[in-house]
C-alpha cells in the first residue's frame, strides 16, 4: 500500500493550488512521497516532502493569485514573482515614477516615525529597562519629610535608620549606603577614587554578586571589625591589571590600611553613573551623641509580595512610634517610601511621557497627512481601480494591491525615521539632566525593543494607509465611475474625508502649540525669577584640602588664607567667597531653630530651616543684599563667640516687630548671637519659594571641603584655568572636586523645563508645517475640482473677491471646525502638564488663545494660496476645455 | 513572433518532457523526467504552475486518465501537447538550435589565476 505524504505538507499546497489542480496535484505529491521512502527512506522523505513544501506555494500562489486578475504587466516580468512580491514590485514602480509625492510622503512619515523612535529609545532606557539588580522592582528608598515645613530629604538620620531596622516588618532587607571620595595610597600614586559605602544589608538588598572573593557579612557593620575594601570592577582591571591574587592584599585607604576581600561585578552602580572604584562598610558609632546627629540613605528591598503600600503604612506606623517615643528628635518628621526607580529617575517621568504623547500626536498628524495625499493621488486611480474591479479583481486583491504600497510607503519612511531616531536620541540624551541616574541612560541605543516598537508603528501606519486608500476607492462604485468619467459624486466624499482629516489635524496642532506655548511661558518665567542673588560672572570650584596636612586650626587657616591671595591676584577677580552649599542644586540641608529667650517646651521639637556655611565674601561674590548687621568678617574667628546670619525671612519670623540684630539662637549646646540679616534667596531651586535660612561663618568651622565662589570681571569659564592654577600653586595635592560656573548651575536646574520645551516647540513646529501642508493640499484639490464651476461663475460676473471669498471660506470652516475640537481637547489634556509647569495654569488663556490664533492664520494664509489661483482662473479657457 | 510564445527555460523543458513523455505525461513523470536529465530539483507546485500558465497560452491541454488497475488506484491528469504548443515547441527548438550552431561550448583554457 502506497504511503501518503504527511498531512501538514498536503494542506499546505492544498491551499495554495488553484482548485482546479488540487486533488491532481495532491496525488501526484502523494506518489512522489511513496517513491522518495522507497529510495530513501523515511526521514530522507520528510525532508524532501518539506523542500517540495517551501518550493511549490510561491509558484502556485503567484499562478492562484493572477488566476482571475486582470494582468496590466508583461507576462513574462511575473513569472515565479508570487502574488506578494507582484504587488509590492507593482507599487514600487509606482512611487518611482511620481516622485514628488513618495519624497513629501516618505519625508513626512520619517519625521513622525523618527521622532517616536528618538524619544522612545531614552523612555525605553530611562523608564522601561529592567534596573541592573535582581528583584530591581522590590527596591525601595526611604524619604523623610518635616510635615511642618514640608521640606523633603531622602536621607534619614542615623538614629532613626537604625530604628527603623529594628522595627520595620516589611523589608527583608534593609541598609544604609553614601558615598564620599577617598585617596588611595599603595597601588601607584596616590590616587583620589570614587568611594561607595555601604552596610551588608545594602548590598544584600542590591543582590550584589562578587566577581572575585566575597561581599559584606552582618559582622563587617561593627566598628570593631578589620577594616575591608570591596573593589570596583573596573578599578581592579584597569589599575590592577585583574590581577586575581589582590584578595588579602592590604591597601591604604585616606588614614586606614584596608583588605581587599573582593571584587564587585562588571558595570556595578548605585544612584550614579560612575562607577564606584571602592566599596567600604558603613558603619555607625554604637551610640550616637543626639538622635539627629549624621544622616545616611536608606535603601530597602520589600519581602516578596507586599507592596510599595505596605512599605508606606509601615513606615508610617514607625514613624508614629518614633514620634511618641522621642518627640524633642522626631516631632512631625514623617517617613515614607518611593520605588528606586522614581527616586532615579525624578522628575523626568512625566517629562518623557509626555513628550512620547506628544511625539505620537505628531505621527498622527504625518499619518493625517499622508492620508490625504494618498487621498488625492487615489482619484487619479478610481478609474484603475474601477476597471480592476469591473474586470473581476476581488476586494481582497485590491486590498493586497493598497496594502503592498501602504508597506512600502511605511517601510521607506520607517527606515528613514530611523536613521533620523540615531541622531535624534544622541541630541536628547545631552538635553537630559544630570540628576536623573537612571542607569540606562548611559546606553541609550536603538535595540531590539526599540525596533520593535519601530516595526510595530510601521505596521499601524501601513495598515492605516491601506484602510483610507481602499475606502477612497472603493471598488462598488465601480459602475459610477466608470459612467461618470471620474467627475460624480463620489469626488464629494473623498473631499469630505480629507477635510474631516485636516480638521483632525488642525485640532491635534493646537493641543501641540498650545502646549509648547505654555511651556515656553513657564520657561520664561523661571528664567525671570529673582532668586535673591546673582549667578552670572560666578565660577564654583568646589576643593578638597589634604586631609594630613591640615589637621589642625593654624594650618587650615594659613592654607585658606593662601587660597584667597593666590585667587585674588588673577586678573579679574573681583570677589571670592567660600559656601557649603552650592545653590540651586537641590540641596535642603537644615537646622533647627530655636531662640535662647524663647525655648520650645520641652517634648517639642523646634522647625528647621536652611543650613548654609558661608564666609563673608560669599555674600558679596553673589550679591545678596545685606538688610541689616555685618556679613562674617576678621572679628569671626575660630575662637571669637559664635554668630550667624539669618535670611530676612526667618528674622520676620524671629521677631515680627523689632530687629534679630544680637538675639541669641540656639547652636548645640551652646548659642550663637545674630549678627546680620540677608536677603532671601531660592537657595534649592528657581521652582523653590524662598524659605528661611540659617548662615553660619566658614571661619568657626574651616571644614577641608568647600566650594569657593569667584565673581569675576568677564566670562567666568575662561578664568578657570587661571584660578586653579592658582590654587595648585598654594598647594599641588588640592583636589579638584567640581568647577562649574553658578550659570551653568542655573542653567542645569531647568534642563528638564528646557528639554520639555525645545522638543515640544520642534513637535509643535513640525504640527503647525504639516496641517498647513495638509489643507494646503486639500484646498488646492477643490480648487481643481471646482475650476469648471468657478469659470462658470466668473463668467457670470463673479467678482474676484467673490472667488477668493468662495475659497477662503470653505478653509475657514475647516479651521473653525479644527480650532473649536482642539481648544477643547488642549484644555483637558494640558493639565497632564500641571508637574512641569511654573507659574502658569494649565488652561491659561493667553497660551491656547495664542496658539489657536496662530494655527488659524497659518490655515488661512495655506488656503489663501489655492484660493488666489482660483481667482486668476480664465472662464474662456476653462469653459472652452470642457 | 507574437511575445506569448516565448518560452521559459523552464516551460520549455516542461514541454518537451511533455512531448517526450506522450501518453504518459503527467505531473509526477514530468518532474521526474527533469530531474533526471537536468539535475533540477523540481517542486511538484512549479511544474502544476507551469503547466497552468502553458494552458492559459494554449499550449497544453489535459484529459483524465482511467483509474490506474491498482486497489484504491487513481486517475491521473494526463498532459499532451495541443498544435500550437507543438508549433511553439518547434520554433523555439529551432531557434535555438540555431543559436547553437558554432558555439563552443566548452569553457577556453587559460591559465589559472
Amino acid at each position: 500500500m502506497s504511503r501518503r505524504a504527511p498531512r501538514i505538507a498536503t494542506y499546505l499546497i492544498g491551499i495554495a493550488t488553484p482548485p482546479s489542480d488540487r486533488p491532481w496535484l495532491l496525488d501526484d505529491l502523494d506518489e512522489m512521497y511513496a517513491r522518495e521512502i522507497e529510495a530513501h527512506g523515511v526521514t530522507r522523505a520528510n525532508l524532501w516532502c518539506a523542500s517540495q513544501v517551501a518550493r511549490s506555494i510561491l509558484p502556485l500562489l503567484a499562478r492562484r493569485g493572477r488566476a482571475n486578475t486582470m494582468q496590466p504587466e508583461s507576462k513574462r516580468s511575473r513569472e515565479y514573482l508570487s502574488g506578494v512580491l507582484y504587488d509590492l514590485r507593482h507599487a514600487f514602480r509606482r512611487l518611482v515614477r511620481e516622485p514628488a509625492f513618495t519624497l513629501a510622503t516618505v519625508l513626512t512619515l520619517a519625521l513622525g516615525i523618527g521622532g517616536n523612535i528618538a524619544v522612545f529609545s531614552v523612555v525605553e532606557a530611562v523608564l522601561l529597562r529592567p534596573l541592573p539588580y535582581p528583584t530591581a522592582d522590590r527596591l525601595v528608598i526611604i524619604n523623610h519629610r518635616d510635615t511642618r515645613t514640608g521640606i523633603t530629604k531622602e536621607f534619614v538620620p542615623t538614629a532613626d535608620y537604625l530604628e527603623m531596622v529594628a522595627r520595620q516588618r516589611v523589608f527583608d532587607r534593609i541598609g544604609a549606603y553614601g558615598s564620599s571620595s577617598a585617596t588611595v595610597f599603595g597601588i601607584g600614586d596616590p590616587y583620589r577614587a570614587r568611594g561607595f559605602f555601604a552596610t551588608s544589608g545594602a548590598l544584600d538588598a542590591l543582590g550584589l554578586r562578587t566577581a572575585l572573593g566575597r561581599s559584606f557579612v552582618a559582622s563587617d557593620d561593627s566598628r570593631d571589625g578589620p577594616p575591608i575594601v570591596i573593589l570596583g570592577y573596573e578599578y581592579w582591571r584597569d589599575r590592577l591589571g585583574s590581577d586575581p591574587r589582590v584578595l588579602g592584599r592590604s591597601i591604604k585607604v585616606d588614614q586606614t590600611q584596608r583588605t581587599i576581600v573582593g571584587v564587585a561585578p562588571r558595570g556595578f552602580a548605585f544612584r550614579s553613573n560612575e562607577l564606584p572604584e571602592l566599596i567600604m562598610p558603613m558603619t555607625f558609632p554604637p551610640q550616637a551623641a543626639t538622635r539627629r546627629n549624621g544622616f545616611t540613605f536608606v535603601v530597602a528591598r520589600l519581602h516578596a509580595g507586599r507592596t510599595l503600600a505596605d512599605a508606606a503604612s509601615d513606615l508610617a506606623r514607625m514613624s508614629r512610634e518614633l514620634e511618641s517615643e522621642f518627640p524633642e528628635s522626631n516631632r512631625s518628621a514623617s517617613y515614607w517610601a518611593t520605588s528606586l526607580r522614581d527616586a532615579l529617575v525624578g522628575n523626568t517621568k512625566p517629562a518623557l511621557i509626555l513628550l512620547l504623547a506628544a511625539v505620537g500626536v505628531v505621527l498622527l498628524i504625518a499619518c493625517v497627512n499622508v492620508a490625504n495625499l494618498l487621498l488625492a493621488r487615489s482619484l487619479a486611480r478610481r478609474r484603475e481601480m474601477a476597471l480592476r474591479a469591473a474586470l473581476g479583481a476581488g476586494r481582497a486583491r485590491v486590498a493586497a494591491h493598497h496594502l503592498a504600497e501602504s508597506f512600502l510607503l511605511a517601510a521607506l519612511g520607517g527606515t528613514a525615521g530611523l536613521i533620523i531616531a540615531i541622531w535624534g536620541s544622541k541630541a536628547l540624551v545631552a538635553m537630559i539632566p544630570r540628576s536623573v541616574e537612571a542607569p540606562g541612560l548611559n546606553d541609550v541605543h536603538i535595540n531590539a525593543l526599540v525596533v520593535v516598537f519601530a516595526l510595530a508603528l510601521t505596521a499601524l501606519t501601513t495598515i492605516a494607509f491601506a484602510l483610507v486608500a481602499m475606502v477612497a476607492t472603493r471598488p462598488d462604485r465601480a459602475a459610477a465611475m466608470l459612467v461618470g468619467g471620474g467627475r460624480t459624486s463620489a469626488s464629494g466624499s473623498v473631499r469630505r474625508t480629507a477635510s474631516g482629516l485636516v480638521v483632525a489635524e488642525v485640532a491635534l496642532a493646537i493641543v501641540l502649540l498650545a502646549g509648547a506655548a505654555l511651556i515656553l511661558r513657564s520657561f520664561s518665567s523661571l528664567l525671570s525669577v529673582d532668586p535673591g542673588f546673582k549667578y552670572d560672572r560666578v565660577m564654583t570650584i568646589t576643593i578638597s584640602a589634604p586631609a594630613d596636612r591640615y589637621r589642625d586650626t593654624l594650618a587650615r587657616i594659613g592654607y585658606y588664607a593662601g587660597v584667597e591671595s593666590a585667587l585674588r591676584a588673577v586678573p579679574g577677580v573681583e570677589q571670592i567667597g567660600h559656601a557649603a552649599v552650592v545653590p540651586l542644586t537641590g540641596n535642603n540641608w537644615t537646622v533647627p531653630f530655636e531662640r535662647v529667650d524663647q525655648r520650645v517646651p520641652p517634648g517639642e521639637r523646634p522647625p528647621e530651616v536652611g543650613w548654609q556655611l558661608a564666609s563673608g565674601g560669599f555674600f558679596k561674590a553673589l550679591g545678596i543684599p545685606l538688610l541689616a548687621g555685618r556679613v562674617f568678617d576678621q572679628r569671626d574667628r575660630m575662637n571669637t563667640p559664635r554668630v550667624a546670619i539669618v535670611s530676612a525671612a526667618l528674622a520676620k519670623r524671629y521677631s515680627p516687630d523689632g530687629s534679630a540684630i544680637g538675639k541669641q539662637v540656639v547652636l548645640g549646646q551652646s548659642a550663637a548671637e545674630i549678627v546680620g540679616i540677608v536677603g532671601d534667596i531660592r537657595r534649592a531651586g528657581l521652582r523653590d519659594e524662598p524659605r528661611p535660612d540659617m548662615y553660619f561663618p566658614f571661619e568657626q568651622a574651616l571644614p577641608l571641603q568647600t566650594t569657593l565662589f569667584v565673581r569675576t570681571a568677564g566670562d567666568p569659564s575662561r578664568q578657570l584655568g587661571l584660578l586653579q592654577a592658582a590654587i595648585k600653586s598654594l598647594d599641588p595635592q588640592t583636589v579638584f572636586l567640581e568647577s562649574q560656573s553658578l550659570a551653568e548651575v542655573a542653567a542645569e536646574s531647568v534642563r528638564t523645563t528646557k528639554l520639555v520645551l525645545w522638543l515640544l516647540g520642534i513637535f509643535a513646529g513640525t504640527a503647525l508645517l504639516l496641517a498647513g501642508l495638509g489643507i494646503y493640499g486639500v484646498m488646492s484639490y477643490v480648487v481643481r475640482q471646482r475650476t469648471r464651476e468657478i469659470g462658470t461663475r466668473v463668467a457670470l460676473g463673479a467678482t474676484r473677491g467673490d472667488i477668493l471669498w468662495l475659497i477662503m471660506r470653505q478653509g475657514a470652516v475647516i479651521a473653525f471646525t479644527g480650532a473649536a475640537i482642539g481648544v477643547a481637547v488642549g484644555v483637558i489634556a494640558t493639565r497632564s502638564l500641571t508637574s512641569i509647569l511654573y507659574n502658569v495654569a494649565p488652561s491659561d488663556p493667553i497660551s491656547i488663545g495664542g496658539a489657536t490664533l496662530v494655527l488659524i492664520a497659518a490655515v488661512l494664509l495655506a488656503c489663501y494660496m489655492p484660493a488666489r489661483r482660483a481667482a486668476a482662473v480664465d472662464p474662456v479657457r476653462t469653459l472652452a476645455e470642457q | 513572433m507574437p511575445k506569448s510564445d516565448h518560452l521559459s527555460d523552464f516551460e520549455l523543458y516542461v514541454m518537451l518532457a511533455v512531448a517526450a513523455l506522450g501518453a504518459d505525461a503527467y505531473g509526477v513523470t514530468i518532474a521526474t523526467r527533469i530531474d533526471e536529465r537536468t539535475g533540477r530539483n523540481v517542486s511538484i507546485g512549479a511544474v502544476y504552475a507551469t503547466l497552468g500558465r502553458l494552458a492559459d497560452k494554449g499550449f497544453v491541454s489535459f484529459t483524465l486518465s482511467d483509474p490506474v488497475p491498482i486497489r484504491g488506484g487513481r486517475t491521473r491528469k494526463l498532459v499532451s501537447l495541443t498544435p500550437a504548443g507543438a508549433r511553439a515547441l518547434a520554433r523555439t527548438t529551432e531557434s535555438l538550435r540555431n543559436m547553437l550552431a558554432g558555439v563552443r561550448l566548452r569553457p577556453a583554457t587559460g591559465k589559472p589565476r
